[in-house]
């Protein structure tokens, strides 16, 4: 059994605030949403229960008995067992989630050229993303959200291509909420010509 | 391969720098004392990378030294993986060997008879290898495999297809020998690494491959030079793709039981993926930028 504090990244003398903190961190990054049309996503829902698991067991240990009903399943972004009304999807939605791309790939191709609607292109786009093709992967997606442009599924696979990873340094967004110098000082100027109608203009410069 | 892979060392703390310029150190003077001497003047940053990235899936256990290096004639911090490094300088000098058998097919004239000259001498850098045999195979029929689709000209013209062979000797060579989960992350990484390289390097020899009507996969995929550098974006996109899904596995990596993991290499390879992979493609493309005007003809 993996020590929950190591797992959450927190010492053990951390409060419950702390904790709360560090485990909201995790989720959002190793959120299944994150690697939903990702070859590791099982892995990465693996992470997202060992994360929900450490902390449920922290937040347990901590209240004494009342614990936080939190399951570890969220929706993934890839529904297996969605009925469209055709068998056949159903069917290779079911083999993608259980790994089997190779047979996904081939029970895809044998479907005739008039059955090739939006979630053909779809679940294509998504073998062929899990196979690392990604040039072809793109183009079968956007050819889905182009045939069916209000598609909340297909669109939320082509946003997750183009973000890397959420634990990045370098990926996240700098002022999230925060007021840095400059904002500051146009804030101020801003504040100043307000000032300077009603008769104020108190600042020099 | 070609020192695609590397990190913007302006965005690196000081000591992750140093930590990288340590396993640069390693992995070269590994090679020069178990492979091959030659092998330190051949050294590029993909294999050091691809070194790096081994060390941080698998965590192993290294030291760090100062040692003096006889090139630079003063002493440097260098890390010692052994396990890493054996594995990474066998792949490289494997793959040395079948780069000058693939140059000596591609040149003419007086090139190739040098070539075919100077093969024997990278034959017995790949003889020194030894206990890596199922990795020479393996890479010997990837390349056969690739070699057989790069000549049928307006054959395949699926960009990924093409790039799957190559990509496949990286994902091998980045999770050979490690376990479940590790494996997988590491052979992820790999296979991206691969790709990006094998496109970017494409992109890269546009001009050249034209001019000696070689095969090159973007040429093939749009027509012609003109066409393919008119879908700059759309090559642009795919190789910020392979990078992005490399970051996107390599973050998977991230958590676990380990008190002990050095938190530094993250930050490198995050660097690799989301600034050096950039920095390498607008250096392609700025490169590129100056042909735009004649390639019309």
């Amino acid at each position: 059994m993996t020590d929950p504090y190591k797992v959450l990244g927190v010492p053990h003398s951390a409060t419950d605030d702390e904790i709360k903190k560090a485990y909201r961190k995790l989720a959002k990054q190793y959120h299944p949403d994150n690697y939903a049309n990702n070859p590791l996503a099982d892995l990465a829902l693996d992470k997202m229960k060992e994360i929900n698991q450490a902390y449920d067991t922290l937040m347990k240990q901590r209240t004494e008995g009342t614990s936080s009903r939190r399951n570890g399943r969220s929706s993934s972004g890839f529904h297996s067992g969605r009925t469209g009304g055709n068998d056949t999807f159903s069917r290779i939605r079911e083999l993608i989630t259980n790994r089997r791309i190779g047979e996904a790939e081939v029970l895809l191709q044998r479907m005739e050229t008039s059955e090739r609607n939006a979630e053909w292109h779809f679940l294509m786009g998504h073998v062929l993303y899990q196979k690392g093709w990604l040039q072809d992967a793109r183009s079968e997606i956007e050819t889905a959200c182009r045939l069916d442009p209000y598609n909340a599924e297909y669109r939320a696979a082509l946003d997750r291509m183009n973000n890397g990873s959420s634990y990045s340094p370098y990926t996240q967004t700098g002022d999230a909420g925060g007021c840095n110098s400059c904002q500051l000082c146009s804030g101020l100027l801003c504040a100043d010509c307000c000032c300077g109608c009603l008769g104020g203009n108190r600042l020099c410069c | 391969m070609f020192g695609y892979i590397r990190p913007v060392q302006s965005e690196l703390l000081v000591r992750e720098y140093e930590l990288y310029r340590a396993v640069y150190c390693g992995l070269c003077r590994y090679g020069g004392k178990h492979i091959s001497h030659f092998t330190r003047f051949f050294l590029n940053y993909d294999f050091v990378s691809l070194a790096l990235l081994r060390i941080a899936v698998t965590n192993e256990t290294v030291t760090i030294s100062k040692e003096r290096c006889p090139y630079r004639f003063r002493k440097r911090s260098t890390m010692l993986a052994e396990d890493s490094y054996r594995l990474t300088c066998a792949a490289f000098a494997i793959l040395l060997y079948y780069k000058t058998v693939d140059d000596i097919n591609d040149s003419r004239g007086f090139k190739r008879i040098f070539k075919k000259m100077v093969l024997p001498f990278f034959s017995h850098i790949k003889n020194r290898v030894k206990g890596y045999d199922d990795l020479d195979k393996f890479i010997q029929a990837r390349l056969l495999q690739l070699g057989t689709i790069e000549k049928e000209i307006g054959g395949v013209t699926s960009l990924d297809k093409v790039a799957h062979c190559f990509a496949g000797i990286t994902e091998y060579i980045a999770c050979y020998g490690m376990s479940e989960e590790k494996a997988q992350i590491a052979a992820q990484c790999g296979y991206h690494i691969g790709r990006y390289i094998y496109i970017l390097d494409a992109l890269d020899d546009i001009i050249e491959d034209n001019e000696k009507s070689t095969y090159n996969p973007l040429i093939n995929k749009y027509g012609s030079v003109a066409e393919a550098l008119a879908h700059t974006e759309e090559i642009k996109t795919t190789i910020t793709d392979s990078m992005n899904a490399f970051s996107s596995v390599y973050g998977l990596n991230l958590i676990g039981d380990n008190p002990d993991r050095i938190k530094d290499y993250d930050n490198i390879i995050f660097n690799i993926c989301d600034l050096g992979g950039k920095a390498a493609l607008n250096r392609v493309l700025f490169s590129l930028a100056g042909y735009k005007g004649d390639i019309r003809r």
